[in-house]
């Protein structure tokens, strides 16, 4: 052997400077740019211009990625199995999607590029082979991943059979993928998970190890927790194993449950699907402090909240019926007002695309929390832009009183109009003040106990430094308590970009 | 050999439109506007030369480097550390390459049902010698997408590994081994060629 440096690397530099040194752009890229930038800015105007119009064409693109959806668009069955009870709401279409993130980063436009992207990111098999796609409808489609040999040449059997669906009517995501050597029964797609997910089912692999990883959604898919067990060889055995769910996450995650791999070239019998991750609060509470019995306010029912309350609980009653449970660890993030800010964002709102605290800022019965999202493909870490204050009360005298939205600080978009806490009837005008270039806004009424918006107007051109902004809206089947009426504006980054809401008191 | 001083085109606006009727812009335009033009003049050409040798194609890499910088332009006012720009648009190019190859590789499989490598060099090249940089080149486009990116990162643009691993989306450990197989790959391939 040699101890002279390997002069391949010498060779290589020179190489790849003689081969692209010589390549001269087109002179006229940056007028061809800023052509297409105009193009596109034109486009959004006219579409912002274009008033109801756009609405119907927002609601068919906006809604299948979100919880709410107007009242004439289906979003189809709801497919989540969760462990939470009313008034959390059911998971959206976004949570649909394991791959690619719908709120970040790349989307496909075709079918075959979101599952090699899939089995990249997720798989970690760089071009596998794979079948001819299947077109189940226009808008659902199956890949079948195959085989390979130890050298590489693929095989006729299948591996794994990949779902794809278009689910914006645009673009293409992988939503699950499975594989008959490897089943999972738990959980189901969509299923909550909070503090241990417990991964059951039936499979077999090479020398019967199969291994259960939850992985974040978000490009490049880390994993979040790993689990190897046991199963069957030649023919498939029950597993059971459970994961530890990070506490800092939450939205959706994908659970990876595959067979270990017998060489480097083969490609994954694997069983995917999306859970949705609710950690507890941090603290969780005690087990061993005596549960409550109460049901009703521990100093009367006359707890004042001094505030609308607009989310999780409609009334101190529910809060306080919350409570009797928590000591037996239900629904433990209504503890943790990080999580409840995240959660009345992305499930009652439905800002599935902010998914990350940028501030915290809590008190003993007060909470102002940051949520926003970091820069959609940035390529290094970038400070997380902030979309909203979300402003949180404890509903309840005690540090163990669940956490209550009842407002937002607002800056960027400002809704004064109504008043917070004017009684105000169907249809009112709402308003408020706008900082920014080409905004579009978005306003809905929504209430705790309906899954779908009592009124909506969209999407109203403004823009400028501190410039007005006005609509009407009217609703109908408003019965709660409290009414949240939410003001929106994007489209630049991503769909939702800022927010801002009101209270007003309801009927019931 | 053109480099960066041959795009010295004129100073555009970054939006000549200007604004929307009645929506007054947002201060700081102009100096937006010149940080632009230098980002475009400062990484145009590096990045178009990239983006080739990812993808082998001067006009896509065009194609593609120019999706990017709008990209950039429309996402400016997001953009609240400029530093990080150059690495934003390093890591959109390889997005766009990488889309670009898997589109073309699923095409080439569903249409052509290709199951061989790709064709090997014909028999006058062979005779009448290629030149070096020519061999390193060929062997360069037989490796997979990730070990490229990982090669013409590192022996390209010089870029540290926490450079890369910024602009390829994957840990420092994944750029290691990306770049340590790309290398070894290499190194088997020239070793069988008559240098």
């Amino acid at each position: 052997m040699s101890d002279r440096p390997d002069p391949v690397e010498d060779r290589v530099r020179t190489a790849l400077h003689a081969e692209v040194d010589a390549v001269t752009p087109d002179g006229g890229s940056l007028p061809a740019i800023h052509r297409r930038v105009r193009t596109v800015r034109r486009r959004r105007r006219a579409l912002a211009l274009a008033g109801t119009a756009v609405a119907a064409v927002a609601a068919a693109l906006l809604v299948p990625l979100g919880r709410d959806g107007g009242s004439d668009v289906s979003t189809g069955p709801d497919r989540a199995t969760t462990t939470m009870s009313a008034p959390a709401p059911t998971a959206g279409a976004a949570d649909a999607a394991v791959w690619p993130d719908p709120t970040a980063g790349e989307l496909f436009d075709a079918p075959e590029d979101a599952v090699a992207s899939f089995a990249a990111a997720l798989l970690g098999v760089d071009d596998p082979p794979v079948a001819a796609t299947r077109r189940l409808d226009p808008d659902r489609v199956e890949v079948d991943l195959l085989d390979r040999t130890e050298s590489g040449v693929p095989r006729a059997t299948v591996a794994s059979t990949v779902s794809v669906g278009r689910l914006d009517g645009e673009h293409w995501f992988v939503t699950a993928a499975r594989s008959d050597d490897v089943r999972v029964d738990a959980p189901t797609p969509g299923a909550t998970a909070s503090s241990v997910l417990r991964v059951v089912g039936e499979g077999r692999g090479f020398e019967a190890t199969i291994v259960a990883a939850l992985h974040a959604r978000t490009a490049p898919a880390p994993v979040l927790a790993e689990q190897a067990t046991t199963a069957g060889t030649a023919a498939p055995a029950p597993f059971s194993v459970d994961l530890a769910v990070p506490a800092d996450r939450a939205g959706v995650a994908v659970l990876v449950v595959r067979d270990a791999p017998g060489a480097e070239a083969s490609v994954p019998h694997a069983t995917v699907l999306p859970v949705l991750l609710a950690p507890p609060a941090s603290p969780a509470p005690g087990p061993a402090t005596p549960s409550p019995t109460v049901t009703t306010g521990r100093d009367g029912a006359d707890f004042a909240l001094g505030a609308e309350p607009l989310w999780p609980f409609r009334t101190f009653e529910d809060a306080e019926a919350w409570r009797a449970t928590a000591a037996e660890g239900h629904q433990p993030w209504h503890l943790d007002a990080a999580t409840t800010a995240q959660m009345f964002t992305r499930s009652f709102l439905g800002f599935t695309e902010i998914d990350e605290v940028t501030s915290q800022d809590v008190r003993a019965d007060e909470a102002w929390i940051g949520v926003g999202s970091t820069i959609d493909g940035a390529a290094t870490p970038a400070p997380p832009v902030t979309a909203a204050v979300v402003h949180l009360v404890r509903f309840g005298p005690g540090p163990d009183s669940p956490w209550e939205v009842v407002g937002t600080r607002d800056t960027v978009l400002t809704l004064d109009t109504p008043a917070y806490g004017a009684a105000v009837g169907s249809p009112t005008t709402v308003g408020g003040t706008i900082t920014g270039v080409d905004e579009s806004v978005h306003v809905r009424v929504l209430q705790v106990s309906s899954p779908t918006p009592l009124g909506e107007s969209c999407c109203t051109p403004a823009g400028g430094e501190g410039t007005p902004w006005s609509t009407t809206v009217s609703w109908t089947g408003a019965t709660d308590p409290a009414l949240t009426i939410v003001a929106s504006t994007g489209g630049h980054v991503q769909q939702v970009e800022s927010f801002a809401i009101t209270g007003i008191p309801g009927p019931g | 050999m053109a480099g960066a001083a041959a795009h010295g085109s004129p100073p555009v606006p970054l939006d000549a439109a200007g604004p929307a009727p009645g929506v007054a812009a947002r201060g700081g335009d102009s100096e937006r506007d010149l940080r632009l033009e230098a980002l475009h003049r400062d990484q145009y050409v590096a990045l178009v030369r990239l983006a080739t040798l990812v993808v082998g194609d001067v006009g896509l890499a065009e194609q593609i480097t120019q999706d990017a910088f709008v990209r950039l332009h429309l996402r400016w006012r997001r953009v609240r550390d400029l530093d990080r720009a150059p690495a934003y648009l390093r890591s959109a190019v390889l997005n766009g390459a990488r889309s670009q190859l898997r589109r073309r590789s699923v095409r080439d499989r569903l249409d052509a049902r290709r199951t061989v490598a790709p064709a090997p060099e014909s028999p006058e090249a062979a005779t009448l010698g290629r030149a070096e940089h020519e061999r390193v080149v060929a062997a360069l486009r037989a490796l997979s997408s990730r070990q490229r990116e990982a090669v013409a990162l590192r022996f390209y643009l010089d870029l540290s590994e926490d450079e890369m691993a910024a602009a390829m989306g994957v840990s420092n450990g994944s750029v290691k081994t990306h770049l340590h197989r790309g290398l070894a790959a290499l190194a088997d391939s020239l070793r069988e060629e008559p240098s």
